[in-house]
């Protein structure tokens, strides 16, 4: 089953960005949270191996930028939020995504409409 | 952190040689938060082993920050160092196979021709100084086989050269070939 791991992973890794914008999108997350969030979807289960690398690049992308919070159980927490850019960006892959799954699903079960 | 665990810390150390990717100013902050979401991790119930055996080697981890590993989507297979090198070697193996034939067969023409070929014209231009020199055992018009001579020469110089010339162009491409095998 070679082939198919790799497709699902190379599959995983396109929508991470996608879902890890969402979750910011909706309030701004510290890593540990962000990494811990994804976890509990097992299908896009990806490392925290993946996951903190993806948010430098996106904060070097310009996408999200950090800001210190003091924490009452530790040390502080670097937060992530969105940018201006990352927002545009967000609404765009989800926009995106819609057509490819509507799509995606039509060649799957061909243009059967049960299951879209 | 006062009594920060030695594995951790030996983790963390490692974790920073290894950015050789990140800009000095980043290499804090990316340090920092590895060390706060251990920090979290273990606070949260789960073991040491456990946190940084999620992480991945410390090295490995820090490569994923490199930029072209993010841009490729981050190669995590441990086997991406064995498939390359078999890439190579295939390539060298098939370029060998080929450079067996081409090499010669271009090399050979391309300085036979260009010799032979200015001999053979610099032949013809003697020929016209001294006459005597043109053995025939027929009757041909004055200077016909000098002419020919220098024709063929000038005409197997060209050829040669477009061969030494084709020979480049495959070292060229050879060249750029492995280098963009080697790149990856």
């Amino acid at each position: 089953m070679e082939n198919i791991s790799e497709w699902n992973s190379q599959v995983r890794r396109g929508v991470l960005e996608l879902c890890i914008l969402s979750l910011i999108e909706q309030s701004p997350r510290y890593g540990y949270e962000i990494v811990t969030e994804l976890a509990k979807a097992p299908p896009l289960a990806a490392g925290e191996g993946t996951i903190y690398p993806l948010l430098r690049r996106l904060k070097k992308d310009g996408w999200l930028e950090t800001f210190w919070q003091e924490s009452a159980a530790g040390p502080p927490r670097q937060y992530y939020r969105l940018t201006t850019a990352g927002l545009q960006g967000l609404q765009a892959m989800r926009s995106e995504w819609t057509t490819l799954v509507s799509s995606v699903n039509h060649y799957l079960y061909g243009g059967n409409t049960d299951h879209e | 952190m006062s009594e920060q665990n030695p594995v951790v810390k030996r983790y963390l150390e490692q974790f920073g040689a290894s950015l050789s990717h990140v800009s000095p100013a980043e290499r804090m902050e990316v340090v920092r938060e590895i060390e706060n979401h251990i920090a979290e991790a273990t606070g949260a119930g789960q073991s040491v082993a456990d946190v940084l055996e999620r992480l991945g080697p410390a090295e490995r981890l820090a490569k994923a920050y490199s930029a072209d590993v993010l841009i490729k989507g981050g190669a995590t297979r441990e086997n991406n160092g064995v498939s390359r090198w078999f890439t190579i070697a295939s390539l060298l193996v098939t370029s060998s196979f080929a450079s067996i034939i081409i090499v010669p067969l271009l090399g050979g023409l391309g300085i036979g021709f260009t010799l032979g070929g200015l001999g053979a014209a610099l032949g013809g231009v003697i020929a016209f100084i001294y006459p005597g020199l043109v053995v025939s055992p027929i009757d041909l018009p004055y200077g016909l086989p000098q002419v020919a001579a220098i024709l063929v020469g000038l005409i197997l110089f060209g050829l040669g050269l477009v061969a030494l010339y084709l020979l480049r162009f495959y070292f060229k491409v050879l060249v750029k070939v492995i280098r963009g095998v080697l790149a990856q």
